[in-house]
């Protein structure tokens, strides 16, 4: 979808998303990710410091309704989320943490095979390795919670990384931003007075 | 700014801690389980603290 600019200029959606409108989108992803974070987060709690069996560790919303948890589509389905907005917000970086943000992205799309694997097992009914529940080929060695505590944190970290770099870009990073994610710089001798001097962007 | 980079290494401290407390309770899985998840855990807790110190230490790079 096209729309006319004040300035009269067509902007299409996703030029909207990666320009004025990054900033809110990438609020709204972060928090996405968050609260997914808690739910992982919640689910280690649970067994490592309250002791309880793994099938029991169903995080938060799995104590409401158990079988959230149990269904693969649901995990695919977040995961194919993560990997198409790591896409779709990618054109709004640029220099270091758009090198960030595309690590994140390519660490995810392999996540996104592993969740794709689990969920074709699901589909068809018939699990890899003669296992009695669905499993993705990291978990021949390492067990299910731990292996998805590590893959969540190795997106996580370089896109946290790539929305600071994102926020802190060198003068020619913000030469060529689109959008106002960038925040206002001081300069040397404005220090402690905290002048602002360029308007974001 | 200030407040971004405090809640990054608040949530990414928790991941790391966490990591702590699953290799105590990974003493009880058995051997070969036991060897993965360590594995794992320990790659969880590095990459966050690496994460830690780069998100806190980041600048502009024309900044310096």
């Amino acid at each position: 979808m096209q729309t006319m600019s004040e300035s009269g200029t067509v902007k299409s959606w996703g030029e909207k998303l990666n320009g004025p409108r990054h900033e809110r989108a990438l609020w709204i992803y972060a928090a996405v990710v968050l609260a997914h974070w808690a739910e992982h987060i919640a689910q280690v709690i649970q067994i490592y410091l309250l002791g309880w069996r793994v099938p029991d560790a169903r995080g938060i919303c799995g104590l409401a309704y158990p079988e959230l948890v149990r269904l693969e589509i649901l995990h695919y389905a977040y995961a194919l989320v993560m990997l198409v907005g790591f896409w779709v917000l990618r054109s709004g970086f640029v220099g270091r943490s758009r090198t960030w943000w595309m690590t994140a992205f390519w660490i995810q799309f392999w996540h996104h095979i592993e969740h794709a694997l689990l969920q074709g097992q699901a589909i068809f009914g018939h699990n890899l390795f003669d296992s009695p529940v669905p499993v993705s080929l990291a978990q021949l060695a390492v067990p299910r919670v731990e292996l998805h505590l590590f893959y969540n944190t190795i997106v996580t970290v370089p896109m946290a990384i790539a929305m600071i770099c994102h926020m802190l870009p060198s003068a020619p990073e913000r030469a060529h931003m689109r959008c106002g994610c960038a925040r206002r710089r001081k300069t040397p001798a404005s220090e402690d007075s905290a002048v602002v001097l360029e308007p974001r962007s | 700014m200030k407040a971004v980079r405090n809640l990054a290494t608040a949530f990414l401290l928790v991941v790391a801690i966490m990591a702590v407390f699953g290799w105590r309770w990974a003493s009880d899985l058995p051997a070969p389980k036991r060897a993965g998840a360590r594995t794992a855990l320990v790659l969880t807790a590095a990459v966050s603290l690496a994460g830690i110190t780069y998100i806190r230490t980041v600048k502009p790079t024309d900044s310096s």
